[in-house]
């Protein structure tokens, strides 16, 4: 008997086991469907986020593009608006600066052609003030120079002339004088000048260079 | 001392001083064993020359084999070479040899001596000489004569140009000079 309550025991003991482990297997599975759940609603969201992550980067691009497109078209616009205006201020700039250059050289030939013949005239008045005063002052000279440095001037002249004449007096005799010796010495013959030499020599014999 | 005449020999001192080291030169050689005075003449006198040594020896009566004799009388010429008195000439042309035999030949006829020439070519003598001898001088050439006839020339010429030639003394007036226009 005791043995049947043992085994009832056991029994009991061994259907609790089994009760108690398929509980918690039942838990376990309902735990993880939870979790698989979970999972899939988390993946769907995830998926779902993604999606519209990139839907709306999507949509940015395209807005920026377009912003970009519209910009470009606009500053296109801004570029060829601002060239004519600058254009055409160029232009008027220009015919400004053209018009007032012809104002100005007209002044300018204006008013330098009158200082020319200021000064012209200014000029012509002053040389002829000084044009007479030199006239004057070169009369004055010239009869001061007659009166004192002029006789003077005049013998100096005259002793430099008289100088220079008796030295080319003095040159030109000793060059006649030469080649009057030359020419004379040539022109005797080797027989006369032995003739000459002997008379010399008697002429000193006479004079007693020999005694 | 008898007379050696030396006239055919030489005329003037550079003539002379030339004949006196080639007759030393010989004179030095006379005791050599080969010897031969004619060929040694010739080498130093030419052949006309030695001739006219050779006769100078015979007439002075020197036995040409001797040596001795020979020493002698070479040495006997060179004390009548350094004897002989000096005639300083100045001429107004270059002499050939002709002429300075055609003076040696006057003077010993004249003055009975054989002289030496220093020669002096000076062609403004024009013709003549001026002679020095025994520190006596003659102004024997042309040249006085023609420097006076120059001189009274020169001074009639001047004499007449001052006459003729007055020179100008008047200058270009400067009273009309003007300036301007």
């Amino acid at each position: 008997m005791p043995n049947l309550l043992f085994q009832f025991i056991s029994i009991t003991a061994d259907l609790v086991i089994f009760i108690f482990i398929g509980f918690y297997l039942w838990k376990l599975r309902r735990e993880e469907n939870a979790l698989e759940k979970k999972e899939t609603k988390a993946d769907t969201s995830y998926h779902q986020i993604v999606d519209d992550a990139l839907g709306k980067e999507r949509k940015i691009m395209e807005d920026a593009v377009s912003e970009a497109d519209q910009i470009i078209v606009n500053a296109e616009y801004i570029k060829n608006s601002s060239k004519e205006i600058v254009d055409k201020a160029l232009q008027q700039m220009v015919a400004h600066i053209q018009k007032e250059s012809i104002e100005t050289a007209s002044k300018f030939m204006s008013s330098y052609s009158d200082s020319l013949k200021e000064l012209a005239s200014t000029s012509l008045v002053d040389f002829e003030n000084v044009a007479k005063g030199l006239e004057g002052d070169l009369q004055r000279q010239i009869k001061e120079f007659r009166e004192t440095l002029l006789p003077d001037l005049k013998k100096e002249l005259e002793d430099y002339k008289q100088i220079r004449l008796k030295q080319s007096d003095e040159i030109i005799n000793q060059v006649i004088q030469k080649a009057s010796q030359e020419v004379m010495n040539k022109s005797i013959s080797l027989e006369d000048h032995q003739k000459i030499l002997t008379d010399a020599l008697e002429k000193a014999k006479t004079e007693g260079v020999f005694d | 001392m008898e007379e050696i005449s030396l006239s055919d020999f030489f005329h003037t001192k550079p003539q002379a001083t030339d004949f006196s080291i080639h007759l030393a030169t010989i004179s030095e050689d006379i005791y050599h064993t080969d010897f031969n005075l004619e060929k040694a003449l010739i080498e130093h006198f030419g052949i006309k020359k030695k001739d006219q040594f050779i006769s100078l020896l015979r007439n002075n009566k020197i036995n040409i084999y001797s040596n001795s004799e020979l020493k002698t009388f070479f040495d006997k010429i060179q004390a009548t070479i350094s004897n002989l008195p000096l005639l300083s000439l100045a001429i107004a042309f270059e002499p050939s040899e002709e002429t300075l035999k055609a003076l040696s030949e006057w003077l010993i006829l004249n003055i009975h001596k054989e002289v030496l020439f220093d020669i002096t070519v000076d062609t403004k003598l024009i013709a003549g000489a001026t002679i020095s001898f025994n520190g006596k001088y003659a102004e024997c050439s042309i040249k006085p004569k023609f420097d006076q006839i120059f001189h009274d020339v020169l001074i009639n010429r001047s004499k007449s140009g001052e006459k003729s030639i007055s020179p100008q003394t008047d200058h270009q007036s400067v009273e009309h000079i003007t300036i301007g226009r």
